[in-house]
């Protein structure tokens, strides 16, 4: 059970894509927090977590998502998930985890999502 | 106003009585004195007749002697013609009652034969006057003269109007004068007397009968000589009776008085209506009838004014009494009239009313009294009432958060469902009162041993309820403590005794189910034996029995063990149950209940169908005692269970090691994939926790047991960490918070609640026990 976390990162857009494969547990969730902050640290506009291969997630790991969703609006930023699969989302709607966080269900809505910021921030 | 009042009645039947009364009264006084009257006329009447008779008849003699005395001295002395003119005269001037007296001689004796001498004075305008009834007179034929002479005897002459002499209407008296003359005695003359008939009426006149009663008198032939109406003088009587009236009747009463008796009868008046009288009676010397006439009513009229005088005074007084009546019975029911105003006013609830004063101690004075004292009373009673019902209602919420707090005292609040792989188990309790005294109890220690018990504090209510809690709170102790059943019997009888001044008592069935060997342990105290279905039979189960608990010290209660087999239905139940009453007073029965327990149904539809067979026994009659039921069924077949376990020590591999030995296990038993991923994470944050928080000694394990049964997965975790109930103490986040005010961690526990259907924790052997289990 380990984790493997990859982020891409559009200066240009000012958008990471953090993408999670395998399992956010007890164990694997310092290392994610890491991850995560380094990119949270970058000030990006948009932080988006793709999970779309996500398999598990635990208490722990949405302790670190929560924690960096906290972050990220502090700084006028956003947090956003993409492709949650039935089980992630079952975890999220008992815990009623981040009811205003934008939430993706595929890539399309993500792109669009994504247009869409550009779109204000040049308008900004 | 008065209408059908106490005073309309009052008067109207006092007036009522008493005017018949007096109406009854006044007839009976009429008819006697009526009667008493008419013969008190009568006889006035006859005496009157008596009386006129008499001084008339005295009149006549008076005259009549006169007369006869002058003729005696005529007849002895020789007198002169002239001489005898003066001797008239002076008779006549002498006797004022005398009208007129004639003096005649037979021709023959005169001293002139042709001529004769007859000599009349009489009274004319006051003065003596003379006539000489000689000559044209020819007094020799006239019957004055003429009856004495051929007779020779003296008498009165049948009345008569005097044309010559006096003019008015007259009866004679004569007397025929004899003298001896040669020494032979020859008629010599006559001497006359006249009267006149108004000397009669003189009498006449003073007879009084009635208004219009009067007397008459009739001379021998029947003319009346005196009467009221003196057109009719001189006139036979039967010949001016008044139409009407029965002549013959008339001429028989004449006759009768012409024999010299009296006669007396009743004849039509004039005006034919009432009834006159008639009497008449002779008088005895001339034989002229002599009568008075006179109607009855007019007798009766001084009675009838009487009367008419009484009934007037009568009515008046009457008149006069209803008056006081109506006014003393309107004074007396006036406070009666208020009182009927006040009462219908105090029925509108207004208590305050004043009723009507009334000082008299009569039977109004005690009535409204009697009303006072009702009105305090009652006003005191809904007082009193108004405080009850609310000092009540104030109970009766006490009552209900006190059983509240029982059932809160119970497993699963007094409606428990279990559903083990083991074993199914369901049990209710519902008090007769809002608070009761049966209990029951349910603990599995490890997944080896199931503790359950059902008791009864006797009676029920508050202080059953009182004593219940107590017997609960050491026998949860006692089971968590794992003794055994007999020993928790004991122990709890031990602690019951102490204090129970009011001797209350439990008898309870405890047992301990190994659920491997499927033993039971048991023990009962004065418990009704339970009931045991096997296959298509159920019976009460036969136990050595122990006494009632709390009454005294140092008891000891035997074991029983029973051997269960897969498939029994265990019932546990009060005697609630089998003691049910209905309306005719027969119990529900032990057989009843065991031949509903052979019906192969669901738990809760079985247990929920003995309280309703319970409730269609007893009707409409309330329900007397606790009812509680408690089943435990065991699966026909040991489902094939599998079990699996892990040791962890606590270090960095852990959740790892875990996850990984989860996986596989869970692959291996092919469970859904979604179920796979969350009994995975519900493990982790488990574990997780444990090592974050527990404490763990070092060298020591968690043990994880899965089970898999057929249809439910169960996990136990145990561990030598401190105590702590992660379902009852772990820190929760609150959900559904924005980002801002979401909390970070508190998560765990949410997340294994919602994904197990079972959890349960239990401290013992210095571990932590939590089992959680996912139906399948």
């Amino acid at each position: 059970m380990e984790l493997t976390t990859n982020v891409e990162i559009n200066e240009q857009k000012s958008v990471a894509k953090v993408s999670l494969i395998g399992a956010l547990n007890t164990d694997t969730a310092p290392a994610f927090e890491a991850r995560l902050q380094e990119v949270v640290a970058q000030g990006l506009q948009v932080t988006i977590l793709d999970m779309k291969e996500l398999d598990y997630i635990s208490s722990a790991g949405l302790r670190v998502i929560f924690k960096a969703a906290k972050q990220v609006k502090a700084a006028g930023h956003r947090l956003a998930a993409a492709n949650r699969r039935p089980h992630i989302d079952k975890v999220f709607e008992i815990l009623k985890a981040l009811p205003d966080m934008a939430v993706f269900a595929n890539d399309q809505e993500m792109d669009e999502y994504l247009e869409s910021m550009q779109e204000q921030v040049k308008n900004s | 106003m008065l209408g059908s009042s106490l005073t309309t009645r009052l008067a109207t039947m006092l007036t009522l009585c008493i005017a018949l009364t007096l109406t009854a009264i006044n007839t009976v006084d009429y008819q006697v004195s009526k009667r008493r009257i008419l013969k008190d006329v009568e006889a006035s009447a006859e005496t009157t007749v008596a009386r006129a008779a008499r001084d008339i008849e005295v009149r006549l003699a008076s005259l009549e002697e006169s007369t006869e005395l002058l003729a005696e001295v005529l007849s002895q002395t020789p007198y002169t013609e002239s001489q005898l003119v003066a001797l008239l005269r002076d008779v006549v001037d002498d006797r004022e009652d005398l009208f007129g007296a004639a003096l005649a001689l037979e021709p023959r004796w005169t001293e002139n034969p042709q001529r004769g001498f007859a000599a009349y004075f009489y009274y004319h305008q006051g003065e003596v006057t003379y006539t000489d009834l000689t000559g044209s007179y020819d007094y020799v034929l006239r019957n004055w003269f003429r009856e004495p002479a051929s007779n020779g005897q003296s008498g009165w002459s049948e009345p008569y109007f005097d044309e010559g002499g006096g003019n008015v209407y007259m009866a004679t008296y004569s007397v025929p004068v004899f003298r001896t003359i040669d020494g032979k005695r020859e008629f010599f003359g006559v001497v006359t007397a006249d009267l006149t008939l108004d000397e009669l009426q003189y009498y006449l006149d003073r007879i009084e009968l009635g208004e219009s009663g009067f007397g008459f008198l009739l001379s021998r032939s029947g003319k009346i000589m005196a009467t009221q109406n003196r057109d009719n003088l001189l006139r036979p009587l039967l010949q001016v009776l008044p139409p009407g009236q029965d002549v013959t009747h008339w001429a028989e009463m004449l006759t009768d008085v012409s024999d010299g008796q009296n006669a007396s009868s009743p004849v039509p008046c004039e005006d034919a209506t009432d009834r006159c009288i008639v009497k008449l009676a002779p008088l005895s010397s001339t034989g002229w009838p002599l009568g008075v006439y006179y109607s009855e009513r007019e007798m009766l009229a001084p009675l009838r004014e009487y009367l008419a005088k009484t009934v007037l005074s009568e009515v008046v007084t009457l008149a006069l009494l209803m008056i006081v009546v109506i006014w003393v019975s309107r004074r007396i029911t006036k406070p009666l009239r208020a009182l009927a105003i006040a009462t219908v006013d105090i029925s509108t609830g207004n208590f305050h009313t004043p009723l009507p004063a009334a000082e008299s101690k009569d039977e109004l004075g005690r009535l409204v009294h009697a009303f006072s004292l009702m009105q305090d009373n009652l006003q005191r009673y809904i007082t009193q009432l108004e405080k009850e019902t609310a000092s009540r209602n104030r109970l009766e919420g006490e009552l209900a958060a006190a059983a509240e707090i029982q059932m809160s005292m119970l497993p699963a609040g007094g409606n428990a469902s279990v559903e083990e792989p083991a074993f199914s188990l369901w049990a209710s309790l519902r008090p007769a009162k809002s608070v009761g005294g049966d209990l029951y109890a349910f603990h599995l220690e490890g997944s080896q041993r199931l503790f359950i018990a059902v008791g009864d504090v006797s009676d029920k209510g508050v202080p059953a309820a009182i004593f219940m809690a107590r017997a609960m709170t050491l026998l949860q102790q006692y089971a968590h403590a794992g003794l055994d059943a007999e020993l928790i019997l004991a122990r709890l009888n031990d602690d019951l005794v102490e204090g129970n001044e009011n001797c209350m008592f439990l008898t309870l069935f405890a047992g301990w189910l190994d659920l491997e060997t499927l033993q039971l342990h048991f023990a009962s105290g004065g418990h009704t034996p339970p009931s045991l279905r096997r296959g298509d039979t159920c019976e009460s189960i036969e136990q050595l029995d122990g006494p009632a608990l709390g009454l005294a010290e140092n008891l000891e209660f035997p074991v029983n063990a029973l051997q269960l087999e897969p498939g029994d239905l265990l019932a546990i139940f009060t005697d609630g149950v089998d003691e049910a009453f209905n309306a005719e007073r027969e119990q529900f029965g032990i057989e009843a209940m065991n031949e509903l327990l052979l019906q192969h149904r669901p738990l809760p539809e079985l247990g929920q169908a003995s309280f309703d067979a319970v409730d269609h026994h007893a009707g409409s009659t309330p329900q007397s005692d606790d009812i509680t039921v408690m089943l435990l069924e065991l699966p026909a077949s040991r489902r094939c269970e599998e079990t699996r376990q892990i040791r962890l020590g606590s270090n960095e591999q852990t959740v790892n090691r875990l996850l990984k030995w989860m996986s596989a296990l869970l692959s291996q038993w092919q469970l859904d994939a979604g179920l796979q991923s969350e009994m995975i994470l519900v493990a982790e944050e488990v574990t997780s926790n444990i090592i974050k928080y527990g404490e763990l000694p070092a060298e020591t394990e968690i043990e994880l047991t899965v089970a898999l049964s057929e249809n439910s997965l169960s996990m136990t975790f145990s561990d030598p960490g401190i105590a702590f109930d992660p379902l009852t103490e772990a820190r929760r986040s609150a959900l559904g918070a924005d980002i801002d005010h979401a909390e970070i961690g508190g998560l765990g526990v949410h997340l294994l609640q919602a994904m197990t259907d079972q959890q349960e924790y239990r401290r013992s052997d210095d571990q932590n026990h939590l089992r959680l289990v996912k139906q399948l």
